[in-house]
């Protein structure tokens, strides 16, 4: 399963490939990186319906994370992927705002991986 | 032994002593003479000339003002010897000065006018401008002593000119001194009076007790001419008290002589006489032989107690023939004339009328040539007097324009000095202004700042958790031997090392710049790469708004030029002014936002450029643009179009002093209603 990880910080990607290097040698699962909100929706269109799973930062410059939620859930109807937000400012205001917009998850920074692991193989099995 | 460098310090220090020493040798004689022993006997251990002359001079002085006038005599005879082996023609000039008064204290007023005309043509020679008024004052005095009255006051006033001229005041209360005791003479009391009362202000200011005695003994003498016996016998009191309080026989003297004589006018002869004989004796004591045959007259007329008829007769004649060898002794004819006058009257009394006649002719003659001369002079003097007060008018005008001189002086230096407290007060409060602009605008960033320390921090303890992770791993690896695969995990492991190192360092960087933002005034000029500076307050900016508000959003765009490199300018300051203008920016796209205009997409965009010697820095923004009449003002101090609270009124005014002032740059606004606003700054490179 591929899981789309956006975030305007480029190590994310580093990161995100030897916190899961067990998984990903595994062949449990496998990252592709955008890094705005822009890049991600052209991902998307791209490879429709490839990612089944995307974590999004919400503060990015140009498109933040929650316009990218707004479009991918209005756009991708049946049935849209899963979508879990990550955010440092973790405030009702930001939370409240990701729910109506239909985020499934929503993680605050610094993210806890060994949570996130549990919750992305919870969504995928 | 002594080595050259300490004989020249020691005669330093014997210069210095001798120059105090004849500082004070006016208002403090006793001390004076202390301090000029001291040079004389540092200057004779080493035999250094200059002093010993300098100390001799000022002891010789001082022993003048006691009185002592052979002592005097003989010490400025020394020093009058070491002064010619100096060939100090100036030193030379004084020492004649002092020979002077001291012949005139003995009596001898042609030997004291032949020193005193040597002096002056010395000290003119030699423009010793210092005593030239001195030396004027005594030859005025010896004249006066003399009866020659046209010479006295013509020196007298030379002296009071120059003495002004040099700003001598010791001259000035001599010379009003002896204007009152000429006013005296002349039967003008409240002139007198007002002239002694003059010489006795600017003495009392100076410390001079001296002058001071003098002064107030000429006063009470007046009163006691006036018959004003308790004004008379204050004054004399006083002045009796103070003459004893420094030493100053003379004055002594004259006090006693003068309370004896008031005392005989109350009709108290024992105190008269005991007054009259204490004032002879240190008269005596002081050679003053025309103060002795004074004294002697004036006995010689008084009631004297406790005596037969005979007993007196005998006595007073006795008095006037001592008057009388003295005053031939001293040759003053105002005196002779009084003795004889004195001789006829007692002559008269005791019915020897043709001594008596001859003592009249005698008097007589000398009255004539007193008065023929005293006629011419009387007429000469009120011309002189004219002459006086036209002069003392206009040194009067001058006291007075430079009273108001001072005033206005006194008047711009406090209003300078109102400028300076109100212009530090400003000042004060700007530094005040700018700082709290900074916090202000450090408060917007630390939201930002807080979020791009987040980041870097999330990263390290990230790369950090998983290098650890590795190293388990890689040992697992090693178990199994695959060392291939080992070898890989400690490659990633050295790759995270580097990730935090760099992490750390970009947190470092952030901190650092909170710091330098926040920072007074360390304002220094230092290589800066703009490009970097724009685009780490961009940043901030952006963050700190976002978090602030969450509905911010704005799509922001960089377009730097890579020729810009490095320019030297004040980092955070110039940072300041960027970071102003792109929250300004923001500011204007978010309020267009609110407009909700179809496709309006929010936009501020960073540029920068590289001309031929300056750099451009554009902060552009697709806002509404500045209204017309709202531009002329934006630079201005506290002008601003946010609702109250949320701006100082200060950002683009500190924006622009910044970039001119600081940076000898320009900072321009190009702005269209309804399409966005771009600030140019523009600093030389």
């Amino acid at each position: 399963m591929k899981i789309l990880v956006v975030d305007d910080e480029t190590d994310i990607q580093v990161l995100f490939q030897q916190r899961f290097r067990r998984e990903i040698r595994d062949g449990e699962m496998s990252f592709v990186f955008a890094f705005s909100g822009e890049e991600a929706l052209q991902f998307l269109e791209q490879y429709d319906h490839e990612a089944v799973l995307i974590l999004s930062d919400i503060n990015m410059p140009g498109m933040s994370g929650l316009e990218l939620l707004k479009h991918i859930k209005e756009k991708y109807e049946a049935p849209p992927p899963v979508v879990m937000m990550i955010t440092a400012y973790g405030d009702d205001g930001n939370y409240n705002e990701a729910m109506k917009l239909g985020a499934d998850d929503f993680l605050t920074k610094p993210v806890d991986f060994l949570t996130l692991k549990e919750k992305l193989k919870t969504r995928i099995a | 032994m002594k080595t050259e460098k300490d004989i020249a310090l020691l005669k330093a220090s014997i210069d210095q002593l001798n120059q105090q020493a004849w500082e004070v040798r006016v208002t403090d004689s006793n001390r004076s003479l202390v301090l000029s022993n001291e040079a004389l006997n540092l200057a004779t251990t080493i035999d250094y000339t200059k002093g010993k002359a300098e100390g001799l001079r000022t002891k010789g002085f001082c022993h003048l003002r006691l009185s002592k006038n052979k002592e005097a005599q003989a010490l400025l005879e020394e020093s009058l010897q070491l002064y010619k082996a100096l060939n100090d023609a100036a030193g030379i000039g004084y020492i004649y000065t002092g020979l002077g008064i001291i012949q005139r204290n003995m009596g001898d007023y042609k030997a004291s006018l032949e020193f005193l005309n040597q002096s002056s043509e010395l000290i003119t020679q030699t423009n010793y401008r210092e005593v030239e008024p001195l030396v004027y004052y005594h030859m005025g005095i010896t004249y006066k002593y003399m009866g020659n009255l046209e010479q006295a006051l013509e020196f007298i006033l030379k002296s009071l000119a120059v003495g002004k001229e040099v700003n001598n005041w010791i001259a000035e209360a001599y010379t009003l001194n002896t204007l009152g005791s000429i006013y005296d003479e002349l039967g003008d009391y409240d002139h007198a009076l007002e002239h002694h009362h003059q010489s006795l202000v600017i003495r009392r200011e100076a410390g001079d007790k001296w002058g001071e005695a003098g002064s107030l003994d000429s006063i009470g003498s007046i009163h006691l001419k006036q018959g004003n016996y308790p004004k008379a016998l204050s004054f004399c009191g006083q002045s009796l008290a103070m003459a004893r309080s420094v030493g100053d026989k003379k004055g002594e003297a004259n006090s006693l002589f003068h309370l004896a004589q008031i005392y005989n006018a109350q009709s108290e002869p024992d105190l008269a006489w005991d007054n009259a004989r204490q004032s002879l004796i240190i008269r005596e004591e002081i050679g003053d032989k025309k103060g002795q045959a004074e004294i002697y007259v004036c006995l010689a007329a008084m009631k004297l107690p406790k005596k037969n008829q005979n007993e007196i007769d005998s006595e007073q004649m006795n008095f006037l023939k001592k008057a009388l060898a003295l005053g031939e002794e001293t040759g003053a004819l105002d005196l002779l004339f009084r003795i004889h006058q004195s001789f006829y009257k007692l002559f008269k009394q005791q019915h020897q009328f043709e001594d008596a006649l001859q003592q009249l002719e005698l008097s007589d003659a000398l009255e004539k040539e007193i008065h023929s001369q005293s006629f011419k002079q009387k007429i000469l003097n009120l011309e002189i007097a004219h002459k006086i007060e036209q002069s003392k008018k206009e040194a009067e005008i001058y006291r007075l324009r430079n009273v108001e001189l001072a005033h206005l002086y006194e008047e711009s230096t406090k209003q300078k000095n109102e400028i300076q407290a109100t212009y530090t007060e400003l000042k004060a409060t700007q530094v005040q202004l700018i700082q709290s602009e900074k916090m202000a605008s450090l408060g917007e960033l630390t939201a930002g700042i807080a979020h791009e320390i987040q980041n870097p921090l999330n990263f390290v303890n990230n790369f950090s958790e998983v290098s650890n992770e590795l190293l388990v791993e890689m040992n697992e690896e090693l178990d199994k031997g695959d060392i291939e695969e080992a070898k890989a995990i400690a490659n990633d492991v050295k790759h995270n090392l580097e990730k935090i190192n760099h992490h750390g360092k970009r947190a470092d960087a952030i901190v650092k710049g909170m710091l330098q933002h926040s920072r007074s005034s360390s304002g220094q000029k230092e290589p800066t790469d703009i490009n970097a500076l724009a685009d780490e307050y961009l940043r901030l900016s952006y963050h700190g708004l976002r978090a602030k508000d969450k509905s911010f959003n704005a799509k922001f765009e960089t377009d730097f030029d890579a020729n810009v490199g490095s320019v030297i300018i004040i980092p955070q300051d110039l940072g300041r002014v960027i970071l102003n203008l792109i929250n300004n920016a923001f500011y204007a796209v978010t309020e267009k936002r609110k407009q909700q205009i179809d496709g309006y997409e929010p936009t501020v965009t960073v540029s920068t450029k590289k001309l031929d010697g300056k750099v451009l820095i554009v902060v552009k923004d697709n806002g509404s643009g500045i209204p017309q009449k709202v531009l002329e003002k934006i630079f201005q101090p506290f002008f601003t179009t946010k609702p109250a609270g949320k701006g100082t009124g200060l950002g683009l005014s500190l924006s622009y002093d910044i970039v001119t002032k600081g940076h000898g740059g320009t900072l321009r606004v190009d702005t269209r209603e309804g399409e966005g606003t771009s600030f140019i700054i523009e600093i030389p490179a």
